[in-house]
């Protein structure tokens, strides 16, 4: 079977005045149908970079970047991506709901565009806000937003970078919870960019830590938490602190 | 209601002030005639039938000039702020011309255009359409290069992209641009009226002061300044309509 993602010695450079600022090298991994693939690293490891990569919004200086076998050259039609800076994501002049329909508007017209974008707005709880500004919302049901925007695509694909990192603990809590739960109800492959270890773990199936300047892929963990996985019980498991310990010292941290 | 009466209690000082003049100002004088002999002057313009095709000159000229303004304004403002390299090399030439005080244009234009509606109208959007122009330009470039990549992983066109992100991204800064281009017309207007002396309340005023007639030129010169007022908080209470969808921050003044 054709993996989701394939990338193979992926390296990425920019060239600037002072010389050549070297972000990724020799990153290689495949995202098979079905996973969470989660990315955890330092901040300044090129997390960003290399989801931009997969997105299409940025291309590779050297190596294979495919999605679904042919080499990726811009932003693909299945795959949605979920920005860590909700209040520029979303055009704030608009309302919700007109937020939610600006990737199908083009295509889907009338009571059609409308049940698609409640029925995005209902997996992530909003459907009593389609007519509110985004500037009157809280951050995490901005956020909701966004994550609503992509599902209205119906991905096959969900890129998320960072998505909850500027979010309060108990918001972020729940909104992975509800992440998971959409990943069970519409079956999209999650790639998922944090560098918040426990996240990485919570949400994964498979962990890959980045690390170093330029940074490449230092290890891959199996996730092999029983699911569904549960914000209290899950996080108290052995195997969970274990884990959490391994990708700590990958990562490069010091305790 | 109450900002209403927060307006009254504004033009307070400025009724006093008139009422001090009309009770102990000198009744005979020529050069500061009391207020209460400024509208029967204008009541005169206004039986002799030159008052109101004055006025209406006046205010089509100011909308024309505005709308014109806004307009080269805002599609100039679009194109250099979103060519960088057009930006950079126009910068030097637009810092000049701004510099410009713009009735000193007015005579290369009659010269070019004579005593034309289209050299009034070119005179007065010369000097009104830079506010909408700069405001435009830094409107664009407030933009987030992330929604940018919104826009571009959404599959949008260029044209979705101008449509949907940039033109209404930038409107808080068209209206604030438009906003300051207002007074501006006004008083350019104002001004090659004065100059050309053909048709306008500029013109009645300018015949006015020849003829030695303060009292018109007091009446014209309340007139004037009543509609400049009114204009400008109509166009504020027009520009806070629109923007009840932006964020607050959108409509700093």
């Amino acid at each position: 079977m054709v993996p989701i993602f394939e990338l193979e010695d992926v390296s990425l450079s920019y060239e600037l005045a002072g010389g050549a600022r070297n972000v990724l090298r020799n990153i290689s991994f495949t995202v098979s149908d079905g996973e969470i693939l989660t990315f955890c690293g330092a901040s300044g490891t090129g997390k960003t970079s290399l989801l931009r990569i997969m997105a299409g919004l940025t291309r590779q200086t050297g190596g294979t970047a495919n999605f679904r076998g042919a080499p990726i050259d811009g932003p693909a039609n299945d795959v949605a991506i979920v920005f860590q800076d909700y209040s520029n994501a979303l055009l704030q002049w608009r309302t919700v709901g007109r937020n939610v329909a600006l990737g199908i508007e083009r295509t889907l017209k009338g009571t059609e565009l409308k049940d698609r974008v409640m029925d995005a707005l209902r997996l992530v709880g909003l459907e009593k806000n389609v007519n509110d500004y985004p500037w009157q919302l809280s951050g995490g049901m901005q956020q909701r937003v966004q994550i609503a925007r992509a599902l209205a695509l119906k991905p096959s694909v969900l890129l998320m970078d960072e998505p909850f990192a500027a979010l309060d603990a108990m918001t972020k809590a729940s909104l992975q919870d509800e992440l998971l739960n959409i990943r069970d109800k519409t079956g999209a492959n999650i790639v998922f960019i944090t560098h918040d270890i426990e996240e990485a773990v919570y949400l994964g199936d498979r962990v890959a830590v980045l690390r170093g300047t330029p940074s490449t892929v230092e290890q891959l963990f199996d996730i092999a938490l029983p699911k569904p996985r549960n914000q209290i019980t899950t996080r108290e498991l052995p195997e969970f602190l274990a884990l959490r310990h391994q990708i700590h010292d990958a990562i490069g941290g010091h305790s | 209601m109450l900002a209403l009466a927060n307006a009254a209690k504004g033009f307070l000082p400025l009724v006093i002030a008139i009422g001090v003049w009309q009770y102990a100002g000198d009744k005979e004088s020529a050069l500061f005639p009391p207020p209460a002999t400024w509208w029967p002057a204008i009541a005169d313009l206004i039986a002799a039938d030159t008052f109101f095709p004055a006025l209406n000159a006046t205010l089509s000229l100011i909308g024309l000039s505005l709308a014109a303004a806004s307009l080269v304004g805002f599609v100039l403002g679009l194109v250099i702020g979103t060519l960088p390299g057009f930006r950079h090399w126009t910068s030097l030439v637009l810092e000049y011309l701004r510099a410009l005080p713009p009735p000193v244009i007015i005579p290369l234009a009659v010269l070019l255009l004579g005593y034309t509606m289209t050299m009034k109208v070119s005179v007065i959007a010369f000097a009104a359409f830079w506010p909408v122009m700069l405001n435009t330009i830094a409107g664009v470039s407030q933009i987030h290069n992330l929604t940018f990549d919104v826009a571009r992983s959404l599959r949008m066109t260029w044209f979705e992209t101008l449509s949907k992100v940039v033109l209404p991204a930038t409107i808080p800064s068209l209206l604030l641009g438009i906003r300051i281009a207002l007074p501006q017309s006004v008083v350019v207007t104002l001004v090659v009226e004065m100059f050309t002396g053909e048709s306008g309340i500029g013109s009645l005023m300018i015949a006015a002061q020849r003829n030695f007639n303060a009292a018109e030129v007091f009446g014209l010169l309340a007139v004037m300044g009543l509609f400049g007022y009114g204009l400008t908080a109509a166009f504020s209470g027009l520009e806070r309509a629109i923007l009840r969808r932006w964020p607050l921050s959108a409509s700093a003044s």
